[in-house]
């Protein structure tokens, strides 16, 4: 009788062990290749969505959300950036989210800090933006979102200004909207306005991974934004602009070059502005 | 004829009540309510959002399964166990039996859309030891309080719907496919109408059918009206106007629903 027992509890014993070991092994395999795709649903036509969601929109849309932060989380820690496919995707997806639910925050401030920086969905983000300014009257970022792509990706500085004058006027605009807006003509470059757009996004991230990959962009542009007050120094002290980066070291006006934080090597392109080999892009080390 | 009516409605609760099955609603409903604050912490800003969302749409799952589970449940379980005999043989019509389901019905469809807005409002309390208070500066449970007896008001007239079906057939299956296509229908006509409205002339969609969505919008329950989780889930104020809109139309369209029914269930044979 006993002997019985104990045979089935070893055999429940190994069924257990065989059952987690298995459960292990099929997550480590799904998981995998759940994190290379976001579901099929942001593939979908927007009206078949919409009807299939059923009075479960919210729902949906957040279960959309979490998938497309799950995906590009994934690729955060794998430090790998996202293709123009993998962007389009996430483009399909936060617009689906969107159409959901409009008046959400996530998927428009997913939709600013990589669209148009890894994907150049410049004009795709805007419209999102539109949306949102439209959905959610009160709140100043998607003007703040539009005035930074108008800016700084499409050059447009008369746009950019009515966008950031429209922001400012909202309540809970934080008070250097309007000085930004005022001084809009003054800036010479872009580097300055995309430290501060930086500045506003990490403050109010919270995901880790997210934020490290905001710092860092932060990080190279405050250097790319010193090399170009240094480059104008020099221009001024000598009447020409330096042609390599360590005539600024020859010359007293800086001590010692900044480090690209991705791995790359800054220098000045034929215009007179400072860039990077790295492109703002992790450089994977060579063996 | 009011005693009856309010007997065969507490018969109904009390029946209802014994079912486990409302006790494992509740049960998991309530453990969704409690995950949803874990699972908001996934989330970037909308955690609020999260919460209400996931909330919410439990209350309306848990007032769902009322008409699709149990309601097919006491009413084609009475004539398919010819219970419904022993009720009859009483001093009790056929229409004070069909108005006393509903009555019993919808007490139960409204304790436990109570209980699981409770426990929504239960799980935003909780949310705000864990998360800084900004996350709730939108917080209106006004708007909470009124999506959820809008959505119980929805949930009644699908209730009503499943009178009518089991009225019409004797099989349970057959009710509770009628019931999901109901709800169905009532989820997504709105949008179809609206979709025809804006498409226009470049769907090419024949006049015909324009007409049958449209003539299907009256016939059917537009219960996609009854939603107003995601304006709760922003904080966002619910018209007063349209709660009273929507009220009107439960009442109306219930009791048509209720009087077809009396008439269908008054002409059969139940032997």
């Amino acid at each position: 009788m006993n002997l019985k027992v104990m045979l089935k509890g070893f055999i429940l014993l190994v069924l257990m062990t065989v059952s987690c070991i298995c459960t292990n092994l099929l997550f480590k395999e799904h998981n995998q290749r759940q994190s290379e795709n976001i579901s099929p649903l942001a593939l979908l036509p927007i009206p078949v969505t919409d009807v299939i969601s059923l009075e479960f929109k919210g729902l949906v849309s957040d279960f959309l959300m979490l998938d497309v932060l799950t995906y590009m989380g994934t690729k955060l820690m794998n430090r790998s950036e996202l293709s123009q496919d993998e962007c389009n995707m996430v483009y399909l997806a936060l617009k689906q989210i969107i159409n959901l639910d409009p008046r959400s925050s996530d998927p428009y401030v997913i939709a600013e800090t990589t669209l148009p920086w890894d994907g150049g969905l410049v004009k795709e983000t805007n419209e999102i933006l539109v949306e949102a300014a439209r959905m959610r009257p009160h709140d100043p970022r998607p003007f703040f979102f539009l005035w930074y792509n108008y800016f700084s990706f499409l050059n447009d500085p008369e746009k950019a200004g009515y966008y950031l004058q429209k922001a400012a006027k909202l309540p809970g605009a934080p008070p250097y909207y309007a000085a930004l807006a005022s001084r809009m003509d003054v800036y010479s470059g872009q580097l300055q306005g995309a430290i501060i757009f930086l500045q506003e996004i990490i403050k109010e991230t919270d995901d880790p991974a997210l934020k490290k990959y905001l710092l860092l962009r932060k990080d190279s542009l405050k250097k790319m934004f010193l090399l170009e007050q240094s480059i104008a120094k020099f221009e001024k002290k000598f009447g020409n602009k330096p042609l390599k980066l360590e005539e600024l070291l020859n010359t007293g006006i800086l001590v010692r070059l900044p480090e690209d934080p991705y791995g790359g090597t800054f220098f000045i392109r034929e215009n007179g502005r400072v860039y990077t080999t790295s492109k703002l892009m992790r450089v994977k080390k060579t063996k | 004829m009011k005693s009856s009516i309010i007997q065969i409605a507490l018969i109904t609760y009390k029946e209802g009540l014994r079912h486990r099955i409302l006790y494992g609603v509740i049960s998991a409903a309530l453990l969704l309510i409690i995950a949803s604050i874990l699972l908001s912490g996934l989330f970037m800003r909308d955690l609020l959002k999260v919460i209400l969302d996931i909330c919410q749409s439990a209350t309306s799952v848990g007032g769902l399964l009322i008409p699709f589970f149990l309601a097919i449940n006491l009413l084609a379980g009475d004539i398919e166990n010819k219970t419904i005999f022993a009720i009859l043989a009483k001093p009790v019509s056929r229409q004070q039996y069909i108005l006393g389901k509903f009555t019993g019905l919808t007490l139960l469809t409204g304790m436990v859309m109570f209980i699981l807005t409770c426990a929504t409002l239960l799980s935003i309390y909780g949310a705000t030891f864990i998360y800084p208070q900004a996350v709730f500066s939108s917080l209106s449970i006004q708007s909470i309080v009124f999506s959820s007896v809008m959505a119980f008001l929805g949930v009644t007239v699908l209730n009503s719907t499943v009178i009518l079906w089991c009225s019409v057939t004797t099989s349970s299956f057959l009710a509770t496919l009628l019931t999901l296509s109901t709800y169905m229908i009532g989820q997504s006509t709105e949008n179809l109408v609206r979709f025809l409205n804006v498409s226009g002339e470049e769907a090419a969609v024949s006049p015909m059918v324009q007409k049958i969505v449209h003539g299907v919008m009256y016939i059917f329950p537009n219960l996609s009206a009854f939603d107003f989780k995601q304006l709760a889930a922003h904080g966002l104020a619910i018209p007063m106007q349209e709660m009273v809109f929507l009220l009107f139309y439960s009442i109306s369209y219930s009791v048509i629903m209720l009087m077809l029914s009396m008439y269908l269930f008054n002409k059969r044979d139940l032997s």
